[in-house]
């Protein structure tokens, strides 16, 4: 291992003996008595009061201050995202803490642990840019859809979509709005978006399926030249509004009255009663 | 347009793993619990926490030897230490007033990840799935042979397999005593003893066991598929978890060190520019 840069080898134990009781930070932070900053803004003379939440959000992430009509694109996609519904899976988490009489932020933060997920909400927005950034690249070798889908969306013999299947419905009433937002602000489709429209053209002709709200926000966003990874985060949050509108309605309600059960609306289909054997 | 699916959704929620027997005069009431067909208030009466466990995870009861290796793998995990992410992030909610009915939920979140976390054990249990039927001192040259030149130059910590590599700049000394140890005690664990030897074809790139391959090679023996075992891993965290978040609450928040301004670092980005 000699012969390698202490500073940068982690393989060095100099290396992570420069880390203790020290933060490293591109971000920026909080000068005691001084002020505090992000990439080089200040962040009450600069942004409070001049930049929108979702602007300075975008620049915490990524580094670079959007303008303001990506922030107002992004506050309408959480606002789709956000539905008031405790059917919805990450909102019935939220209502059940409601029901339970746990504190906000822990029924919240379970609403959102659970829709990291790979059926909806922002769990999906990894796979999905990974799926359009490739079908944008395989169009433009020259492939057709069809081609890139037979190719890319095999797994264990079921056809993978991401970005294009949507649990309960097909069509998403969502992408129309979203689609009108981004009109009105302003923005032209990129070639993700291309892409993803050239996918969901066979997809709904031989599949009956079409691009999902996950779908086109992030075709969108790599259009805007953000990472898969910085859109994860950056939506990460975004079912919030949903769940913290259920968890409100079930904690005004009496405790332990959302969906009750009664022992027998389980269906147990287990072992049949047998006794516990001596050691 | 938007067109219902039409799925078909369950009209209940259908479960093997626990049977409640109604109260005659409430049907909202439990009379009876049973687990896996077994009365609850039996398990209670004759049984350890750790056979109740398996039972739940598995369907069955232990045998007494998975009974002991249970037992022993989830007293190793029992804390994952002050020094864990997971740990570290109790100690700083628990210092800086957070309510302790949080300090669990958040601890167990930040032992789901890759990094001597639960999603590291899923891992390590798939790879041991996979590769415990080949032979170990070459699937260990193999993997060492493909750490790249790059990752090397760039001193990049050594992790040949998931469950598995360099600790800092070095071997994790206390997964190598703690393995040697179950081993010792359980030397027909097929899949510690692959460990065993995979992890001395290792030591020539400066890696050995870490906690969760150890994790994950007990579990395998157990039988507990990767999701299981993840999950497990996150549970038998908890005591500690709890205990070192205890400890600190009611404390003054100067207990826990807080970072001067003359070693916090901006490193400006070049985006800043």
């Amino acid at each position: 291992m000699s012969g390698l840069n202490p500073m940068t080898d982690k393989a060095s134990v100099d290396y992570w003996d420069r880390r203790r009781g020290r933060i490293f930070s591109r971000k920026g932070g909080w000068v005691l008595g001084q002020g505090v900053s992000s990439h080089g803004y200040s962040m009450l003379d600069d942004l409070v009061g001049r930049a929108g939440f979702f602007q300075v959000l975008v620049l915490n992430v990524t580094g670079k201050l959007p303008e303001k009509q990506l922030s107002d694109w992004m506050e309408s996609a959480f606002i789709c995202l956000s539905w008031p519904d405790a059917r919805i899976w990450c909102n019935q988490i939220g209502a059940f803490g409601g029901d339970a009489r746990v504190v906000p932020s822990a029924a919240i933060c379970a609403g959102i642990m659970a829709s990291d997920s790979r059926m909806y909400g922002p769990g999906t927005v990894l796979e999905t840019c990974h799926f359009i950034a490739a079908a944008a690249r395989s169009l433009q070798q020259g492939h057709s859809a069809a081609e890139f889908i037979q190719a890319h969306a095999r797994n264990k013999g079921k056809t993978m979509l991401p970005g294009f299947v949507r649990p309960i419905v097909t069509g998403d009433e969502r992408v129309t709005a979203m689609q009108g937002v981004a009109k009105n602000l302003g923005f032209e489709d990129g070639p993700h978006l291309a892409a993803a429209y050239q996918v969901q053209e066979y997809l709904i002709e031989n599949h009956g399926e079409s691009l999902n709200l996950a779908g086109y926000m992030s075709a969108f966003l790599l259009d805007r030249g953000m990472t898969p990874h910085q859109g994860y985060i950056i939506f990460s949050l975004c079912v919030n509004g949903g769940i913290h509108a259920c968890y409100e309605e079930s904690c005004s309600r009496p405790a332990g009255s959302f969906l009750p059960l009664r022992c027998d609306d389980i269906n147990y289909c287990g072992e049949k009663e047998r006794a516990v054997p001596h050691d | 347009m938007v067109t219902a699916r039409g799925d078909k959704f369950s009209d209940k929620v259908n479960t093997k793993v626990c049977r409640e027997i109604a109260d005659p005069g409430n049907p909202f009431v439990a009379e009876r619990v049973l687990w896996h067909g077994y009365d609850v208030l039996d398990l209670m009466e004759r049984r350890s926490l750790v056979e109740v466990v398996f039972c739940l995870l598995k369907g069955e009861l232990p045998s007494a030897l998975q009974a002991r290796q249970l037992q022993q793998t989830l007293i190793l995990l029992a804390n994952p230490g002050p020094r864990h992410a997971g740990a570290r992030a109790v100690m700083n909610a628990s210092v800086s007033k957070t309510d302790p009915l949080h300090f669990l939920p958040i601890g167990l979140a930040l032992m789901g990840g890759e990094q001597l976390g639960g999603a590291e054990v899923r891992d390590a249990i798939k790879f041991l799935r996979r590769n415990i039927r080949h032979d170990p001192c070459a699937r260990a040259a193999e993997l060492c042979e493909a750490i790249s030149e790059q990752a090397r130059q760039e001193g990049e910590p050594v992790r040949p397999a998931p469950g598995f590599g360099g600790c800092f700049a070095g071997i994790d000394s206390f997964a190598r005593t703690a393995a040697a140890r179950l081993h010792k005690s359980f030397p027909h664990n097929e899949a510690l003893a692959w460990g065993m030897a995979f992890v001395s074809g290792l030591e020539s790139a400066n890696a050995g066991w870490r906690i969760t391959g150890l994790a994950a090679a007990m579990f395998t023996e157990l039988g507990l598929p990767p999701n299981v075992g993840a999950g497990l891993f996150q549970l038998a965290s908890s005591p500690g978890l709890l205990a070192h978040g205890i400890e600190l609450s009611g404390k003054p928040v100067t207990d826990m060190p807080f970072i001067s301004d003359s070693r916090y670092h901006y490193e400006r980005a070049e985006s800043d520019d």
